[in-house]
């Protein structure tokens, strides 16, 4: 049996709350600011009431059937790439999950010591971490770091922020 | 053409082709060209960063300079978009749809090669288009007025979102969430905060480019990491033949070509509008038209890549009408040529087009030299740039996830450029797990502001009664005649297969 519950419908009623918050947000603005809320709202509020509805009603054919047929029918999308089974795997799910904490791990490096460290070392301990040599991370590693301060901060006068560790402990 | 405009258009060439202009144009196409290939580095930190050469350069040098690194920009930002799903700068998102599903299939040669090919033939089909266009569409531009622009604005976005494979419902949410994102930050016209959870940062409103980074990067990175595969899942086969075969793909769908440029310029035209939304717009376009589209665009589909490239290069030609002929900059890149201009002493607007009439053919010819030559250029490397995606992920993520946060940060110099990137990333992630298509989000939160301004200024002249103008309603059927064709057509087709098998 088919859940009627699709993480497909979920996302709809995480839009619903959105759309709902924009519409309720808008009559605390003046006529000028107000004016193009509510039309968003409200269009976004009808349009995904009206998708909720579709939703339920291919959940339920589907459970009807018990074949799950009907319920993928709008899953192919001309303007968006599918979901292939290796990401949906036991394996692939752990692989995206480990991702994620590369990417909030990296966050947190930026926000510690900075740019300037925590990018060449997100990039050599990410490469050494997946098995690749010493030799080659280090290069590459080094040519982050050659990039971060060559192109980013000299070439392109771009001044990226001191960590917080960096700022509370300077080191001249 | 009159005797001034043909001895303007040989005084321009001249103009261009001395040695020193035309070296110019060279150092501008590399530094665009390399510059432009990473994402977060867009065409306006390019011409930004030389803008200050024109003081010491003649009119035709500094023009040459700048309009080089302006106008190869489109073609160097697919390179990222289809080797790693990264837009390179606006304009190239749409390239994504149909090109790294190529380079998935091993055919990133072939992809590569049909967009720089079609970014060429676009450029220059553009600069034609501009040439003749100009006296034509100059009194049809004025005709339109914020009712029937803000009805543009919304066709766009309905349209793309509608065209998202066989959910539009969902297309069209995903677009009004993408508006619903633009509300963030001071609103234009009255400086009201709206939406910013008194967040010093949303001020601003949300950055494009750490958007976009975070809502296609993050989850195809993400994607490849959890495939432990390379980008090309099949050997690249050979490059040398692909090369050829992208080129060959381009000239045979010569009048998808056309029509997308067509596209472009139009899309161009229209101040403020053309920079991010011309790429959906032809690839809506080519989706509605082309034979069997609606199977293969999104799979890996070359005229999906083809009919985007060119119409993102044939754009600029559109986007130079309003800037030379009313002084209206047609993007914020047009913006900051326009101040290269007037810092040679060139006033765009009335006198461009009379008095200094040598100066815009000029540029005229700048876009189809510049679009040629880049193209040369990028196609000497499509082997280089082909063997990228053979590269292992555990090499590539941790590279490519540097770089997009370096882009991001770019965006307004702020850490939470990054978070934004994140955050978007995770959405994306969301989205794409649970069959809902991301790039009407992006249409919506590019196209948000210039709606609210043509609806508040619509609104005051005419209240609601701008919805019942002649062009606002010749528009909606429009609209309505686009989204009904593709069901039309699916009756019509069901309906002589049935009379067929009878």
């Amino acid at each position: 049996m088919k859940r009627l519950i699709t993480p497909s419908v979920i996302v709809s009623f995480i839009f619903l709350g959105i759309f709902l918050y924009v519409l309720i947000g808008a009559f605390s603005f003046s006529s000028m600011p107000r004016l193009f809320p509510l039309v968003v709202g409200g269009a976004g509020v009808v349009v995904v009431l009206f998708q909720i509805i579709l939703g339920f009603r291919k959940a339920y054919r589907s459970r009807a059937t018990d074949s799950g047929a009907i319920q993928d029918q709008d899953q192919g999308m001309a303007f968006d790439f599918e979901v292939t089974a290796d990401e949906t795997s036991r394996e692939g799910v752990r692989i995206t999950i480990e991702q994620f904490v590369w990417v909030f791990g990296l966050l947190l490096g930026l926000w510690l010591i900075g740019f300037y460290i925590s990018v060449p070392i997100f990039v050599f301990a990410y490469l050494m971490r997946h098995g690749e040599s010493w030799k080659l991370s280090g290069i590459l590693g080094a040519i982050m770091a050659v990039v971060v301060w060559g192109l980013f901060h000299e070439l392109l006068n771009l001044p990226f922020p001191e960590g917080v560790l960096v700022r509370l402990f300077p080191w001249d | 053409m009159g005797n001034d405009m043909i001895d303007a258009a040989i005084l321009g060439l001249q103009g261009i082709l001395q040695w020193k202009a035309f070296a110019l144009m060279i150092v501008g196409i590399l530094i665009s060209s390399t510059l432009v290939a990473m994402p977060g580095i867009g065409s306006k930190t390019a011409i930004a960063l030389l803008l200050p050469f024109a003081f010491v350069l003649n009119k035709y040098e500094a023009i040459a300079l700048i309009v080089s690194i302006w106008a190869v920009s489109n073609t160097a930002n697919s390179i990222t978009s289809i080797l790693f799903s990264i837009p390179g700068g606006g304009g190239s998102q749409a390239t994504i749809m149909d090109g790294y599903p190529m380079a998935k299939k091993g055919e990133a040669a072939r992809a590569l090669a049909a967009a720089f090919t079609s970014s060429a033939l676009g450029g220059v089909v553009g600069a034609i288009v501009l040439l003749l266009a100009i006296p034509v569409l100059r009194p049809l531009v004025l005709v339109l007025g914020p009712p029937e622009f803000f009805m543009l604005v919304m066709m766009g976005v309905v349209m793309v979102g509608a065209l998202s494979g066989k959910a539009p419902l969902k297309g069209i949410a995903v677009g009004a969430f993408g508006l619903a994102i633009s509300l963030i930050g001071i609103q234009e016209q009255s400086g009201v905060p709206r939406y910013t959870f008194e967040a010093i940062y949303l001020f601003d409103g949300i950055g494009l480019v750490p958007l976009t980074i975070g809502l296609f990067a993050i989850p195809e990175l993400i994607a490849l990491a959890a495939r432990k595969g390379t980008i090309s899942e099949v050997s690249l086969g050979d490059i040398s033949a692909g090369r050829l075969q992208g080129i060959k793909d381009a000239f045979s769908n010569w009048w998808l070509i056309i029509r997308s440029s067509i596209v472009g310029v139009w899309v161009g035209i229209i101040p403020g509008l053309g920079s991010s939304v011309a790429d959906w717009f032809a690839y809506g376009h080519a989706l509605q038209t082309c034979k069997g589209a609606r199977e293969t665009f999104g799979t890996g589909d070359v005229r999906g890549v083809i009919a985007v490239d060119a119409a993102t290069n044939a754009k600029e030609g559109g986007a130079l009408i309003p800037t030379l002929a009313f002084g209206i900059p047609g993007s914020s890149t047009l913006a900051l040529v326009f101040g290269g201009l007037l810092i040679v002493g060139v006033t765009p607007g009335r006198e461009i087009l009379t008095t200094q009439l040598d100066v815009t053919f000029s540029i005229i010819w700048l876009l189809i030299i510049s679009s040629i030559l880049t193209s040369l250029l990028c196609l000497t490397f499509v082997k280089q740039m082909a063997q990228a995606t053979t590269l292992r992920p555990s090499i590539l993520v941790p590279l490519v996830l540097g770089m997009a946060v370096l882009g991001s940060f770019a965006n307004s110099n702020r850490l939470e450029d990054v978070v934004v990137m994140i955050v978007f990333g995770i959405i994306g992630f969301i989205l794409r797990a649970t069959g809902w298509p991301r790039p009407p989000l992006l249409l919506g939160l590019v196209l948000g502001p210039l709606a609210e301004r043509f609806m508040w200024t619509s609104y005051q002249i005419y209240e609601f009664s701008f919805l019942l103008r002649p062009g606002v309603l010749i528009i909606f059927g429009l609209l309505v005649l686009s989204l009904a064709y593709p069901l039309i057509q699916k009756r019509f087709m069901a309906k002589r297969q049935l009379e067929t098998s009878l």
